[in-house]
């Protein structure tokens, strides 16, 4: 991309304490039961009290994430609202389609088909922030959230100066039993803080709201740069992906070697994680090997959640220890790449930089 | 100035036809597809109509000769022969995994049902803790993007794959992304578009909103009181100027301009005034560098909600005016409202306008609103000179797209 592209403003609400804090991962929480929701912010802090009583869980963890997100970067008005998402608003999609199965498709109430709509969050963001502005959602699977980076940063060489971000997704529990059965979720319960150390198949489940503000200038804010971001489809071998990440480095005229940290989608399951190692021990074996799934859980845009861990560690230039697999002693922390992939069928790469 | 995208190719299946050819045939002969469903089991099915295309599951499975069926979902199949027949006739090879040899493409689905549809009939088998092996190939089908990686391996597209979904603009809204993509040369062509099939689930949401109609709809019609649903897909292949001298291309259209706003005044609603609408339309024109007056056609919204036709009407009179209006149309009398389709099918109902030069007519329209002065065209107008048509598509959450399709001079 021709024209730099800045992270100007973050916000995180997790299953960590990653919201209104000005610490970086402190006390990391632990799990047991392969199933991880957020922390619950004040929501109505950032909410008003006749609105708060309608929305979904979904829909306020979300508006707050935004809504602190754009304090947070110091700005009040946005040329893009863009949002990605999986399975969108999972849990009044379900409530929808209980009660129509459940009553024979009669006295349906409309609330739940309202708030189902995979656009419901960014349409509510425009709505409070009266935002007139470009409004998209991405609902690719595990590129939704890079498809939206890379709309974003569209936006910012078409000459538009601020766009807000966002990758969600909500865990609902008859979602979690569903998939259960194509063993997308390990069969015994492991604390989520060993996650890497389980070698059976399947991950944990996890959700989250993860904001960015990306922009066209700097400011003292500024938490890195935004080199590139790049997709890959259904890759058929490790030698797909190498060059691919090879591509994204040539483009940007970073040498592999150039790399300081890698943060990796590792989420446990044995017959997923072994692309990461195999990148970073053969293409960039000088670059700290980190992984975060352990604190989010897994979900179609848990990568959002891997961009704010990358964006905290180029702004404060410290890695805590729980996100490190192992750690290269560096100087100074200048390139990271953060690789992530859903079952291997979806792949996004994001170079970033220290700025 | 924007370096110019044309579209190379088109392709719909809708409930007026399986390819381009009979739906425009169904346009001119003013042919509807509207009836109670034959293959939806639904507690409505002799309440409300809807536009259903008359074809089973294992009948699209056949026209597409898929030899392994299993997982295949109504949305996929039906976004699999439109794209099939806007790649043949785009004139693009696809078979033995050739479609991206030359050329770097990209596949901008979009959709609202995904595979809601399957999950509906499976989901209360899916929540018992015996496993049920049936229903368990619909478990990983549910998600929006799943028809996309669907149509995605079917023709072989790998480099740039993603779906939309902002409600009923998301098919106009994957139009847009592909101009951009493009233009940035990020890809070399799109295929840009979006499917939905009918589902239990869209008829009770619509209907808990009290926006279907037990008649045939009436689009800007002082009576009307909602929609009739729809099912279908539509796609267009967007490619370079570079492709199109290249390939010594002859396309008869172009995209001049687009623009997505929000409306910002209420989750399902459009405000009274149009203001996302006009906006959208607004910026759409700049874009293009057309006037008002340079509009041949509008393929309007019109969904037959009384919000929908309020907001868009007023939105066009005070931009186009009420004396020199140009004409305008919806064609959701004839396909129901498709939902995420609709932009992509009415994409391509716009380049029919403009090779034949036609003014496809408004169905059931009786009386003018008594709020606007304008009303829609009711009649096929044959021999018109059509040159710009302006396609609108509004959705929840605000939504508002505005897609020009320009004849190629």
């Amino acid at each position: 991309m021709k024209k730099a592209v800045y992270i100007n403003g973050i916000a995180a609400i997790s299953p960590q304490h990653t919201f209104e804090t000005a610490e970086f991962l402190p006390d990391p929480i632990n799990y047991d039961d392969n199933y991880l929701l957020v922390l619950d912010a004040d929501y109505k802090k950032y909410i008003n009290p006749v609105q708060i009583r309608r929305m979904s869980r979904i829909l306020k963890i979300s508006y707050t994430c935004a809504k602190n997100c754009m304090q947070d970067a110091a700005i009040t008005s946005l040329d893009a609202i863009i949002t990605g998402t999986g399975y969108g608003c999972i849990d009044d999609t379900e409530k929808f389609l209980l009660s129509m199965l459940h009553q024979n498709e009669q006295m349906l109430n409309p609330t739940a088909f309202m708030q189902s709509t995979h656009n419901s969050v960014s349409g509510i963001i425009a709505l409070n922030m009266k935002s007139n502005a470009y409004n998209y959602t991405y609902v690719h699977r595990g590129l939704s959230f890079e498809s939206s980076m890379i709309d974003a940063m569209i936006h910012i060489q078409e000459g538009k100066k601020n766009i807000l971000i966002g990758g969600f997704e909500e865990n609902s529990k008859n979602h979690f039993e569903v998939t259960n059965k194509i063993s997308f979720w390990k069969k015994n319960h492991i604390p989520s803080l060993a996650l890497l150390e389980d070698k059976n198949i399947g991950t944990i489940a996890g959700e989250g709201a993860n904001f960015f503000v990306l922009s066209a200038d700097k400011t003292p804010n500024t938490y890195a740069s935004v080199l590139d971001v790049s997709m890959l489809y259904k890759p058929k071998s490790y030698e797909e992906v190498a060059a691919t990440i090879q591509l994204l480095l040539d483009k940007n005229n970073i040498a592999a070697a150039d790399i300081d940290v890698y943060v990796s989608g590792l989420n446990g399951d044995s017959t997923m994680d072994s692309i990461y190692y195999e990148v970073a021990d053969k293409l960039i074996p000088a670059a700290s090997l980190l992984y975060f799934k352990h604190l989010c859980g897994e979900y179609y845009t848990a990568a959002s959640f891997g961009l704010w861990v990358a964006s905290m560690i180029l702004k404060r230039q410290e890695i805590p220890a729980i996100l490190q697999v192992h750690k290269q002693e560096k100087k100074q922390i200048k390139y990271i790449l953060l690789h992530n992939h859903y079952r291997n069928i979806n792949h996004g790469f994001y170079l970033l930089k220290h700025e | 100035m924007h370096s110019k995208v044309f579209i190379t190719g088109k392709g719909v299946i809708s409930s007026i036809g399986k390819n381009a050819e009979e739906n425009y045939q169904s346009l001119i002969h003013k042919k509807h597809g509207l009836k109670y469903t034959q293959l939806l089991n639904t507690f409505h099915k002799e309440v409300f109509p809807v536009c259903e295309i008359d074809m089973t599951n294992e009948e699209l499975i056949a026209l597409l000769g898929i030899e392994n069926p299993v997982g295949y979902t109504r949305t996929a199949l039906l976004g699999m022969i439109a794209v099939k027949e806007a790649l043949e006739d785009a004139g693009i090879e696809w078979k033995n995994n050739t479609l991206e040899k030359k050329y770097k493409t990209a596949l901008i689905n979009s959709t609202t049902v995904g595979g809601m549809r399957h999950t509906e009939e499976v989901y209360l088998d899916l929540l018992k803790p015996d496993i049920q092996s049936e229903s368990e190939s619909y478990i990983d089908t549910h998600d929006l993007g799943e028809c996309t990686e669907r149509i995605a391996d079917y023709f072989g597209v790998h480099s740039y794959v993603t779906t939309i979904s902002t409600a009923c603009s998301s098919s106009a809204n994957s139009i847009m992304l592909g101009m951009r993509l493009i233009q940035q040369g990020i890809v070399d062509r799109a295929i840009c578009g979006g499917t939905d099939s009918l589902s239990k689930f869209t008829i009770n949401g619509f209907n808990t909103l009290m926006i279907l109609d037990k008649e045939h709809c009436r689009p800007f019609d002082n009576t009307r009181v909602g929609l009739n649903l729809g099912e279908g897909a539509g796609y267009i292949i967007l490619e370079s100027e570079r492709i199109v001298n290249h390939e010594h291309k002859k396309p008869t259209c172009y995209v001049s301009g687009f623009a997505n706003t929000n409306d910002a005044f209420h989750q399902t609603a459009s405000s009274p005034e149009g203001d996302g609408a006009y906006m959208a339309m607004d910026q759409a024109l700049a874009y293009a560098h057309l006037k008002p007056s340079d509009i041949s056609y509008i393929n309007v919204h019109g969904t037959a909600t009384p919000n929908n036709d309020l907001s868009e009407g007023r939105a066009i009179e005070r931009l186009f005016g009420t004396t020199e209006t140009p004409k305008f149309s919806s064609t959701k009398p004839f396909t129901g409202h498709t939902l995420a389709a609709c932009g992509g099918i009415e994409a391509v109902y716009a380049m029919l306008a403009i090779e034949h030069q036609v003014i496809f007519p408004s169905l059931n329209f009786k009386d003018k609103m008594e709020e606007l002065t304008i009303q829609p065209t009711t009649d096929i107008i044959e021999n018109y000179k059509v040159d710009h048509v302006l396609s609108n598509s509004f959705g929840f959450g605000g939504n508002n797209s505005t897609v020009i399709i320009s004849k190629v001079v």
